[in-house]
């Protein structure tokens, strides 16, 4: 792993291994420019990462499509009918 | 020099910016909405410590349906489910005043369904996490993928498997993570919340943040992978 000038760790993306450890930051466009390059160059030689790549963001999409789980209505009023009872008996909260 | 085997010449590579959460393009309209709504938050938080009803049933309105969402994904259980839900909103309406708006709102109500959430998987003992090694990409001494090609069955997906099937692969796999990457996992891509806020609810750092996030993500792709017939690897 190379240095920069004031001395933080830059990763290096020459490998399918640290190309991997790397994909998210790829993906939201937080690698430093040499190292963005570095990773796309390495892209351009391997499919096998390209693969990888693609099959990354796949899994994140298809994870980010699952539908929020909605309150079902008699859980709903469970849960308003025990905060009522403790706000009654309560009062102001201290 | 690069040490890639070369295999074939060249197709462009994927671009980025694929999995961020809000385009640029995005950010005016967005900005403005989160100033009133923020406006209104604070106008709400100040009524629920002076002890408004009212303020505290906004409040639960407004939140309870995304908290109900986090603690049904970490959870997996209604039951659990009600029981924390209802716990934290009293914790709220009990503790407001110590809410000193030194994070975001938001980030608190997180953070207390959270720790309410993971302390009730740790009592129950009911994990059901398994070890990851078995789905995590694995490599070569010299750093190359272990078992190639690494076949691409991204855009076969949609053609082979209805979305609700796969998106029901993806929440088992969702379920057998570690309890605290879940719960990154939930943050972050179910409810698309910032490294920096997710850090602050879990009380751990940004960096830990993207460590977790990423090999859960890792995890969630091996699992996707053995489900539709390919190699983790």
């Amino acid at each position: 792993m190379a240095r920069s000038n004031r001395g933080q760790r830059i990763p290096d993306a020459k490998t399918c291994k640290q190309v991997t450890g790397l994909v998210s930051d790829y993906l939201n466009d937080k690698l430093a420019p040499a190292v963005k390059r570095d990773f796309q160059h390495h892209l351009r030689l391997c499919p096998d990462c390209v693969s990888f790549l693609n099959t990354y963001k796949k899994s994140v999409s298809v994870t980010r499509s699952i539908r929020p789980e909605e309150i079902p209505p008699r859980i709903r009023d469970n849960i308003v009918n025990f905060l009522r009872a403790r706000v009654g008996k309560s009062g102001r909260p201290s | 020099m690069s040490s890639v085997r070369i295999v074939t010449m060249p197709t462009n590579p994927p671009e980025p910016i694929a999995i961020g959460h809000e385009s640029p393009m995005d950010r005016p309209n967005l900005s403005d909405r989160r100033r009133q709504s923020s406006k209104r938050e604070a106008a709400l938080i100040e009524g629920l410590k002076a002890g408004d009803q009212e303020a505290f049933e906004a409040i639960f309105n407004l939140y309870s349906p995304r908290l109900y969402n986090v603690a049904h994904r970490i959870l997996g259980d209604v039951a659990d489910t009600q029981e924390v839900i209802q716990d934290v909103f009293w914790a709220v309406y009990r503790k407001a005043k110590s809410f000193r708006g030194n994070s975001q709102f938001s980030t608190w109500l997180y953070r207390l369904t959270i720790n309410a959430a993971l302390g009730r998987i740790r009592r129950s003992k009911k994990n059901k996490e398994v070890e990851y090694e078995e789905f995590l990409p694995r490599f070569q001494q010299d750093g190359h993928h272990l078992i190639s090609p690494v076949i691409d069955w991204s855009d076969t997906l949609d053609e082979s498997y209805a979305k609700q099937q796969v998106q029901g692969f993806l929440k088992d796999a969702l379920d057998q993570l570690k309890p605290m990457d879940k719960s990154v996992v939930v943050l972050s891509d179910l409810e698309g919340i910032s490294d920096k806020e997710i850090a602050a609810a879990l009380g751990i750092t940004v960096s830990a943040v993207k460590t977790r996030l990423h090999r859960a993500r890792l995890f969630l792709r091996g699992k996707l992978a053995v489900q539709l017939g390919h190699s983790a690897a």
